[in-house]
């Protein structure tokens, strides 16, 4: 387990967008999703209002979520299209909009622990990407990003009826953007696996760790084709933006930043 | 003050199902509450009331509306996490030579007596820092600072491949198919000796690691004010490794730390053990070196 605390570069523009972005997927968790996904219900506590709540959830994630299997046919989980596995909770959603779910299964979040550990995946990595790429090409990155992460999880587990959801396949993106854009950059990170320490590791040295471990630990919990392909959407979607006049320009200046710190004394 | 606001927004907004959401509206009512006081009198109420004010390094007056807002943002998070923040707030002010908790840090304000000489250049910092509290001399130089130190070791694989490739191969071990307890011993061990060696040679051989460098800093032996002996140097290292990366040792590390903040000549137990002492680079004048360790305690080394 390596986490990534912060990095040693200072963007020169205020992080607008992924701020907004961190405050969107925070709000949408604590107020507008059901309480049972910040405070589980108890699976000992047999009132009613308990297994209400956990209904609500399991319905609010059907409705919202991004299915496979539903992308597939086009039909509804509810109507019970050929193929899919249908081992998921009741109730299901019987008005719901497929394509919508696209768009706001990257905006939901399981747990406070996948929330937390997403936001702080975005405030260390999407700051630099914002200020090198610009506002807007990097809010499209990050929201096609996440629609190609999802696609790619849909791709391998066509006949999978559970939601996906989180920002995990966007924010993968950012961190494929920001290998691609900041090799050299350093990352200050807690590494708890054994020997535990918190050190400035190189930036390819986490990034492509990441990517790695995705393949040597599949987890069922974990959606890690989405993050593969977010990842790699966003390595190659940056390689192709850092081509554009005005992030080159950009990264010049970057570059002269760094050799006045170097030579000034500040 | 804060305690007053939060409890009356907890009861107008408050849903007990929800005790995330509870936590970040306290979080913001502080935050705004602290944002808005220092913006506008550069001090919250209760710093007014004893006499003291936040300043932004490099600037005049008053905090602008962004660094205030940063300010409050992280001491508010540390002020509603009960316990653990309060913690790390108080460990980051006592750590630090100039006093700033990390909300001063991150922000890159500053808070001063309400008399103090108004405005604080980055520059003046070492001679501020100074005043505050005296530079300890050796007969090697002026010892290295606690914070800076820490800094220092942060940076310690920056130029250092073999302990990056180490520390890469160590986070792929999980997927090896052995017991926990296997795997936490074997990871432990393959990462002390790599980094003895590394830290034992580096040490022998240039009298500093790369972290050191950046901070102006350099190991010598206390004797012959030359880089210590290989044997020193590995004495130096397994104390170092043992106290650093064993969790059981980590009151051992607090001791080191107690001795380095507040040690007449800043030896740390590591430092015992090597006969060493951890000075300011006599390569630089004194001026350089006191702007390089500030430039490291500011986070703004390259």
């Amino acid at each position: 387990m390596a986490l990534p605390l912060r990095d040693d570069l200072a963007p020169r523009r205020f992080p607008w967008v992924t701020l907004a972005l961190f405050a969107i997927n925070v709000v949408v968790f604590l107020f507008v999703q059901p309480s049972a996904f910040q405070n589980p219900p108890d699976a000992n506590d047999l009132r009613a209002s308990e297994s209400a709540r956990a209904s609500q959830a399991v319905e609010y994630s059907m409705r919202w979520g991004a299915i496979a299997c539903e992308l597939r046919t086009g039909d509804l989980v509810a109507d019970r299209p050929a193929g899919c596995h249908d081992d998921v909770g009741e109730p299901l959603p019987r008005d719901k909009s497929i394509y919508l779910a696209l768009l706001t299964c990257m905006f939901l979040h399981g747990s406070t622990a996948h929330l937390a550990g997403n936001m702080l995946f975005l405030w260390v990595f999407g700051n630099n990407v914002e200020d090198r790429l610009g506002r807007w090409r990097y809010l499209g990155l990050y929201l096609v990003g996440g629609l190609i992460a999802t696609l790619g999880f849909a791709a391998v587990n066509l006949h999978a009826a559970v939601p996906l959801i989180g920002a995990s396949g966007a924010i993968a993106a950012v961190m494929g953007a920001y290998l691609a854009l900041f090799p050299r950059g350093r990352i200050l990170t807690a590494i708890a696996t054994a020997a535990f320490q918190v050190v400035y590791v190189p930036a390819a040295v986490v990034l492509v760790l990441f990517f790695v471990t995705q393949f040597l630990t599949p987890d069922n919990e974990v959606a890690w084709e989405a993050h593969v392909a977010g990842m790699a959407a966003g390595f190659l979607g940056a390689l192709a933006l850092s081509r554009l006049p005005s992030v080159r320009r950009r990264a010049e200046a970057d570059q002269v930043d760094i050799a006045l710190r170097r030579g000034a004394h500040f | 003050m804060e305690v007053v606001l939060v409890t009356l927004a907890l009861m107008v907004l408050g849903d007990s199902e929800r005790p995330m959401a509870a936590l970040a509206i306290a979080w913001f009512v502080v935050t705004a509450y602290e944002t808005l006081t220092v913006a506008t009198w550069g001090a919250t109420l209760g710093k007014a009331a004893v006499g003291i004010r936040v300043i932004t390094i490099d600037h005049t007056g008053t905090p602008d509306l962004r660094a205030a807002l940063k300010r409050a943002a992280v001491s508010a998070a540390l002020a509603v996490t009960i316990v653990v923040g309060w913690i790390i707030w108080l460990v980051s002010s006592l750590t630090d030579t100039l006093g700033r908790g990390i909300a001063d840090r991150s922000a890159d304000t500053f808070v001063v007596h309400k008399a103090a000489p108004l405005p604080i250049a980055a520059r003046d910092l070492p001679g501020f820092a100074d005043g505050a509290r005296p530079p300890r001399l050796t007969p090697l130089g002026r010892a290295g600072d606690l914070d800076v130190r820490m800094r220092a070791r942060l940076r310690r694989i920056v130029d250092a491949p073999v302990l990056a490739a180490a520390v890469g191969l160590l986070a792929l071990a999980p997927t090896l198919p052995v017991s926990t307890a296997t795997f936490v011993l074997g990871t432990s061990v393959v990462w002390i000796v790599v980094f003895v060696v590394d830290e034992t040679q580096r040490v022998h051989r240039r009298g500093a690691t790369a972290g050191h460098l950046m901070a102006g800093l350099v190991i010598r032996s206390r004797r012959t004010g030359a880089p210590p002996s290989t044997a020193r140097s590995l004495a130096r290292a397994v104390v170092l490794a043992l106290t650093l990366y064993v969790p059981l040792l980590w009151p051992v590390l607090a001791v080191s730390m107690v001795m380095v903040r507040w040690g007449s000549t800043g030896r740390a137990l590591h430092d015992l053990a090597g006969d060493t002492v951890v000075v300011g680079d006599p390569s630089l004048d004194p001026e350089a070196q006191r702007q390089q360790a500030m430039r490291m305690r500011l986070g703004r080394a390259v």
